[in-house]
């Protein structure tokens, strides 16, 4: 009884006391009641900094990362390890919609963002910069794999750099950046368009 | 190992999903938007549809508060006030070729601008898209009886606010007959291009006021503060548009009778406020009601500029206004520190200006209308200051 009354109280404070506690807490395996391995719980205790997950690409590669550092990215990563349905001995997270390339490079600025989340805004905005000089269709990719994995931060960030590639341009070279061939509009559309707003061609 | 094609001839609508290509349209700033339908059909379809500007409007990081004003007959001003830093943009009100006659700023809603044209025309416009439309209500206006001379110009009221649930904009307008000694209320519905006679509801006479006056509106209905009001307790006057009628709400007693004679409505944030110049103290007394309807919520800033004209609140929850006694634009937060000042933009007269956000909101035109948008030049320069 006096343990559950100390679970409630400091499951309220931190996530790591948590785990320590679901940790001691007695689980129901194959209608045993068994207790979780020391080795585990100590891993618990310190945090549990080195836990790993495994995430698969749509290649099948296996990427080896750190739980906390994807958990406190991805939403979906971070859904997915709460409500238990990842099993850390046996499991790895398929996600069948981001190729190795783009995997690689997500996992990248995640851990660099959590490794180096207290360094000053301009370095951090430096990384930023260097990380999105790639092609436009590994900016999709990225776009589409942050947004599949909800990591807020770097889909504002790919958001904003597309931001900027239309700002400001005329339409012509608007198509040309985004490899825009077939406009879609007929012959006389685009005529009169040309001919009402000139100043945006 | 399946390898990406990272093919050439592949476009950007080939590759993302249509929901991403909508989020990269929806963060573009809006003055950049509506170019962006020339660029593709795709784009195109996005950008029109109707609830598109809608979002783009309530839920977009980038529009920004502006000050809008006109510089002469020809010509008006925009000024963009942000946190950190301000612009001026000039724009062309959409007049009619033969020589315009004065137009008065009454107010905006919704990217709307509601323009007052003697003797009895409104025009709503547009800068963004051009789009304008012209009112007339000489049937509601008085004729004057003698041609030879001019008679006293009529009191005027008016107000202009978005029904959304209807898509559809509603323009009031009241005025006062002094020769006949008759208030006439009627409200133009947009969409359907009709006027509806409300003179019934209209209250006691309309001679508090002494100035073409447009109303502030919030909470589906419209505010208007008389010149020079009585009692604190009738100081604000609401016609509510859905219910049809009109009521009063009280403003902070201190503000009438402490040193503030005529205190004016300002709109900041979501909240309705009454400022007005205490020259005993040198500063200017800010009222905000944070309850709307709530007597007991009135809070008083209190801003040390002897003449300082509120405008709106900044995306950090500061005061933007405009001083008089000294120039300029200034920011100042809740407690009256000082946060910032603007130099060298234009500046608007005492009245005549409205605070006004972008929009590429369109106006439900009745069939057979067409807009005037498509022959109007835009004359933009855009001179950014980084303060």
């Amino acid at each position: 009884m006096e343990l559950l009354c100390i679970r409630q109280w400091i499951s309220g404070l931190l996530p790591t006391v948590k785990k320590w506690l679901s940790a001691w807490c007695i689980k129901p395996v194959g209608g045993a009641l068994v207790r979780q391995e020391p080795e585990y719980i100590l891993l618990a205790l310190m945090g549990s900094p080195l836990k790993k997950i495994m995430l698969c690409s749509s290649e099948k590669e296996i990427f080896s990362v750190e739980e906390q550092v994807m958990v406190q990215h991805s939403v979906i990563i971070n859904n997915m390890i709460e409500d238990g349905s990842y099993n850390h001995e046996e499991s790895k997270i398929p996600l069948d919609c981001v190729d190795s390339k783009t995997l690689k490079k997500v996992i990248d600025y995640c851990t660099h963002h959590t490794h180096h989340h207290n360094d000053n805004q301009e370095d951090l905005e430096a990384w930023d910069a260097q990380f999105l000089n790639v092609d436009s269709n590994g900016l999709y990719d990225l776009l589409m794999a942050a947004n599949y994995l909800e990591i807020r931060n770097l889909l504002d960030l790919i958001y904003g750099t597309i931001k900027n590639m239309i700002k400001g341009k005329k339409i012509d070279e608007i198509r040309r950046i985004f490899n825009i061939k077939d406009h879609g509009f007929t012959p006389e559309e685009e005529e009169q368009n040309r001919k009402e707003y000139p100043h945006f061609y | 190992m399946e390898k990406k094609m990272n093919d050439k001839s592949r476009s950007i609508h080939d590759i993302l999903p249509l929901d991403l290509i909508h989020i990269i349209l929806l963060r573009v700033p809006i003055r950049h938007v509506a170019r962006l339908k020339c660029v593709s059909k795709l784009w195109c379809s996005l950008i029109s549809d109707p609830d598109f500007a809608e979002l783009h409007f309530c839920h977009s990081p980038a529009a920004t508060n502006a000050c809008f004003f006109m510089k002469n007959d020809t010509m008006a001003y925009l000024v963009y006030l942000d946190d950190n830093y301000a612009s001026q943009k000039v724009v062309c009100p959409p007049f009619k070729k033969k020589p315009p006659s004065d137009f008065e700023v009454l107010g905006s809603c919704r990217g709307f601008i509601l323009l007052h044209r003697y003797p009895h025309f409104l025009v709503v416009w547009n800068p963004l898209t051009g789009v304008s439309k012209r009112i007339s209500y000489s049937h509601i206006v008085s004729r004057p009886k003698y041609h030879s001379f001019r008679l006293p110009y009529s009191t005027h009221l008016h107000g202009f606010r978005y029904d959304a649930s209807q898509d559809d904009y509603l323009v009031v307008a009241a005025c006062r007959d002094y020769e006949r000694q008759e208030d006439h209320l009627e409200c133009l519905s947009l969409r359907t291009n009709s006027w509806i006679n409300l003179d019934a509801v209209l209250p006691s006479p309309l001679d508090w006021f002494d100035h073409n006056s447009c109303g502030l509106f919030l909470n589906g209905a419209i505010h208007w503060v008389p010149s020079c009001p009585k009692d604190y307790r009738d100081a604000i006057l609401i016609f509510d548009l859905k219910e049809r009628t009109f009521s009063k709400i009280s403003a902070p007693e201190q503000l009438l009778t402490v040193a503030c004679p005529f205190p004016s409505l300002a709109l900041l944030g979501d909240c309705l406020s009454l400022y007005g110049h205490n020259y005993g103290r040198g500063t200017t007394e800010i009222w905000v009601m944070k309850e709307y309807k709530v007597h007991s919520s009135w809070t008083l800033y209190e801003i040390p500029c002897k003449i300082f004209q509120p405008l709106c609140l900044s995306r950090n929850g500061d005061i933007i206004g405009r001083g008089y006694d000294k120039i300029g634009y200034f920011i100042y937060n809740v407690r009256g520190d000082l946060l910032k000042r603007f130099k060298n933009l234009p500046c608007p007269p005492p009245i005549g200006y409205c605070v006004y956000k972008e929009s590429l909101a369109v106006l439900p035109l009745p069939s057979g209308i067409k807009d005037k948008d498509k022959k109007k030049k835009e004359n933009c320069h855009q001179v950014h200051h980084q303060v």
